[in-house]
């Protein structure tokens, strides 16, 4: 049914394959989250292809892109935050793409099924956890130990520093799926009472398709604006949580 | 128009123009200074990063409660405690982020 707001998110095989009786088929998400990265590779590299001194429209873009990622991740992380700059790159850009090829009417956007965002989530607190150990060694663990705390109040605190350690995983693809998921679900909501209402008999039938059609029309325009901001949200709170991992001091 | 008509057509006047540019460029990087990136303030993007953070903070420490009374028999003792804790820690994660921003905002940043 075309007016079922949730078909948009079924996932469909394309290439039927199974290994070892695991279905591993090249599904519609795989195939857009291969898109999506071929796309900004492509971008990236073409964009950067000519190195003009004096950077052109494409070229600023990629350049624009690096330098506000460098930013972030230098005044968020510190400037040791710098080697984890290609992971922070590549998931805001991922996120970034996956997010707008999505806005295309009929495209299929992966950001919005949690598997995925779960998945980028779990790298980044796993990459933070095995860094923290890594570095500092038991020290890390001083990560749940507030500083300047009377003892007493210690066993209290422990457990909720470790908890909202825990919670820092799903709050992060909780977020990135759940906004898309909700702003793509609204929109097609609204385009649907635009046909309903369009198709009404009577002669305030097409007069009143406009006001959905209207809000459809704000609504993309924020879901861009939403798209934007959550890739931006996952790398900046990447950049926090690697700053943890870097400086478990504070 | 001739070169002399323009102000600046002359190599003293370029000079001058040049010179004019570089104060210009001084006054601008002067008033950029400590100017983080735009986004970086910008009050939605912190409102969508808290919106999340309680809800997330609810789930986990029910789901962890929940499991644990599982493994160990001990319910419903456990599932209450780490619910609250929690709830605890995602209220304390809002503040962190909260402490965080204001910090930036006051041009102390870390």
């Amino acid at each position: 049914m075309s007016n079922d707001p949730i078909h948009q998110f079924q996932i469909k095989p394309i290439v039927p394959l199974e290994i070892g009786g695991l279905d591993v088929s090249l599904t519609n998400s795989g195939l857009y989250m291969l898109g999506a990265a071929a796309a900004l590779t492509v971008f990236l590299t073409m964009s950067m292809g000519g190195r003009a001194l004096v950077p052109g429209r494409v070229q600023s873009v990629t350049e624009l892109i690096y330098g506000f990622i460098a930013d972030m991740v230098r005044s968020t992380a510190g400037s040791d935050g710098m080697k984890f700059f290609p992971l922070v790159f590549t998931l805001f850009v991922f996120i970034l793409f996956a997010n707008m090829v999505g806005m295309f009417p009929y495209a299929f956007t992966f950001t919005s099924h949690i598997v995925i965002t779960a998945v980028m989530a779990l790298l980044v607190i796993g990459i933070v956890v095995f860094y923290g150990f890594y570095k500092h060694g038991l020290h890390f663990l001083g990560l749940f130990v507030p500083k300047g705390v009377p003892w007493v109040m210690l066993p209290l605190l422990v457990p909720i520093e470790i908890f909202s350690f825990l919670v820092r995983p799903v709050s992060l693809s909780l977020r990135l799926f759940a906004n898309v998921l909700a702003g793509h679900i609204t929109l097609k909501v609204f385009a649907g009472f635009v046909a309903t209402l369009a198709a009404v008999e009577a002669w305030w039938g097409v007069p009143a398709a406009g006001l959905p059609l209207l809000m459809t029309v704000a609504l993309t325009a924020l879901e861009f604006l939403v798209a934007f901001l959550q890739a931006f949200v996952f790398a900046i709170l990447t950049c926090v949580y690697l700053n943890d991992a870097i400086h478990p001091g504070h | 128009m001739s070169d002399q008509d323009r102000p600046g057509g002359g190599p003293d006047g370029d000079g001058d123009r040049l010179r004019e540019l570089e104060r210009g460029l001084r006054a601008a990087r002067k008033a950029d200074e400590g100017n983080k990136p735009a986004a970086d303030r910008s009050g939605v993007a912190v409102a969508f990063r808290l919106s999340t953070e309680l809800v997330a903070g609810a789930i986990v420490g029910a789901l962890v409660g929940y499991g644990l009374d599982y493994l160990l028999g001990t319910s419903p003792w456990l599932f209450i405690l780490c619910f609250v804790f929690g709830v605890a820690g995602g209220f304390l994660n809002v503040a962190r982020a909260g402490i965080r921003s204001e910090k930036r905002n006051d041009g102390n940043g870390r």
